[in-house]
């Protein structure tokens, strides 16, 4: 096909490749604040929400939307908790819940503690432990209490055996996780500079585990409580339980919720701690948990 | 000089697939050894030998007892202060002094009490010199410890091993991919190939070297020829 000189000025407009429309384009507007504009402080819009509830919880209760029988009004609630403080009923329920909680605690989290030492640092102890903890996870612990009646009777026992159960597991996993999630080129490096079987236990391996077994103690910790809320339902004569048993039987909804506040706070508190303690032992990691 | 390292017969397999052949060398006291070589030709592997993190080995292999290692990335403990780091498994207490010396000698003395994550990584290589130098090694195994390191940085802490390397005349073993890092420290230079010593090359030049030189630029292409790399190129064959 023989080709066309172009003559010059013979291209017309319609020949030229086409400008690219010019696109839809956005305007980006700036949020930075030049003045101090006035905004809610971000604890107070934080709080708004729980405390809100909790005055709906008292408007209906004082209209009388929400029936005493199904729920107390907050106000009877505060009353109940300043009359049980005073009459010693609520401290002593407290420290009878707080002992089995603690001793509970104890013996598991020694039972997590040693076997999660042995498989994670030994291989034999891997092979053995590991597989059967795995299978006992399987079983539901709180469906053991009544094995666990038959067992241990229904005094003390049997609470603080399954307080202590439901802490074993999450003790176990997360310090067994930690030991064998140990970083093997730092090993390497601190074997390389003399360290011992000891010294590396010591400097490198639980160190390295140390993040993992605090989130498993905030597991356990709100296990316990939750272990112990179950326990106590059955055939106990002091604690919580037995307080909030008690006011099942008359209909005593404020003294229940009161229960319930209590365990909630405990809770709380434990978790609170446990999350000062980690802050404090892990300093060296460098974006633990945001800004103070 | 009487040797440092003397290797006869070195074999490494893993699973059957051959790493080190019948592998020979010896290192002089105070000499500074350069090992190049391809991804995968054993050198690493060599290294962790030397360093004792390998013994399923055959042949013989005899290292000064006193040796020690930095390697690609600084390894430290993230949750032991600086200085802490630097005298780890040292015996008996804790040495504070020991460990701000060292850690001046390589020049961040002001680095001691804070935790390793604040460190930059040329910072961190530093320390980990400094944690390598604090034993008195005769046997000092460097793995690639400038690879991760930016080019200026890098340039910083090679001058800084050079430096050190004369202060403590001990024997080092640099495996590095880097032609050009290797022709600037090292007295000689072996190139790794499957498995086997596959040339050697002894480096007069005067120190400090420069790169610009005819003879540098000469030793360095054929460094690049041994090593495959047919046509120049700036920058380090992979």
């Amino acid at each position: 096909m023989p080709t066309k000189p172009l003559a010059a000025g013979v291209l017309s407009k319609q020949d030229l490749p086409q400008a690219p429309e010019p696109s839809a384009r956005v305007t980006i507007s700036g949020t930075a604040r030049t003045g101090r504009r006035f905004s809610v402080p971000r604890s107070v819009r934080r709080s708004a929400g729980p405390v809100g509830l909790v005055l709906l919880w008292f408007l209906t209760s004082a209209t009388g939307v929400l029936p005493e029988s199904v729920l107390a009004s907050p106000v009877d609630v505060v009353r109940q908790a300043v009359e049980l403080t005073k009459n010693g009923e609520l401290p002593s329920a407290i420290a009878a819940s707080g002992r089995r909680a603690a001793i509970g605690f104890a013996i598991g989290a020694s039972i997590a503690l040693s076997l999660s030492l042995l498989a994670g640092l030994f291989r034999l102890g891997e092979d053995v432990i590991d597989s059967s903890m795995g299978m006992f996870r399987a079983i539901p612990w709180v469906g053991l209490i009544p094995l666990f009646i038959v067992w241990f009777g229904i005094e003390e026992t049997p609470k603080i055996a399954l307080v202590a159960l439901g802490v074993t597991y999450p003790l176990y996993f997360n310090i067994y996780g930690g030991i064998r999630s140990t970083d093997a080129q730092l090993v390497e490096a601190a074997r390389m500079m003399g360290l011992g079987r000891f010294g590396l236990i010591k400097y490198v391996i639980l160190p390295s585990a140390l993040p993992g077994a605090l989130v498993g103690l905030r597991y356990a910790l709100s296990t316990a409580w939750l272990a112990l809320v179950f326990a106590e339902q059955v055939n106990a004569d002091q604690g919580l339980g037995y307080l909030m048993s008690n006011a099942q039987q008359y209909f005593r909804t404020d003294v229940i919720v009161l229960c319930l506040v209590v365990y909630a706070l405990l809770g709380l508190a434990c978790d609170f701690a446990v999350r000062i303690l980690s802050r404090r032992l892990l300093t060296w990691r460098a974006n633990f948990e945001g800004e103070a | 000089m009487p040797n440092s390292v003397e290797i006869r017969g070195l074999s490494r397999a893993f699973d059957g697939n051959t790493v080190l052949h019948d592998l020979d060398l010896d290192i002089r006291q105070g000499e500074f050894v350069a090992l190049l070589g391809h991804s995968g030709c054993g050198k690493s592997t060599l290294l962790r030998i030397l360093a004792g993190l390998d013994d399923e080995i055959g042949g013989e292999v005899t290292v000064p007892a006193r040796r020690s290692a930095a390697f690609q990335s600084p390894r430290l403990l993230p949750w032991l202060k600086v200085w802490r780091n630097v005298v780890l498994g040292l015996p008996g207490r804790p040495d504070r002094a020991l460990a701000a010396k060292a850690l001046d000698e390589v020049g961040i003395a002001d680095r001691a009490t804070v935790w390793p994550k604040t460190l930059s990584g040329g910072q961190a290589q530093r320390v980990s010199l400094a944690r390598a130098l604090v034993r008195e090694p005769e046997l000092l195994l460097l793995d690639e410890p400038f690879g991760a390191l930016d080019a200026l940085t890098r340039g910083k802490v090679q001058q800084l091993v050079a430096e050190l390397w004369r202060l403590h005349g001990c024997a080092i073993l640099l495996v590095t991919h880097d032609v050009e890092e290797a022709l600037l420290l090292a007295d000689r230079v072996l190139v790794m190939d499957e498995g086997r010593i596959a040339h050697e090359l002894t480096v007069e030049l005067p120190r400090p070297r420069d790169l610009t030189a005819p003879e540098f630029v000469t030793l360095r292409a054929r460094l690049l020829n041994w090593l495959g790399v047919t046509h120049t190129l700036e920058g380090t064959p992979s």
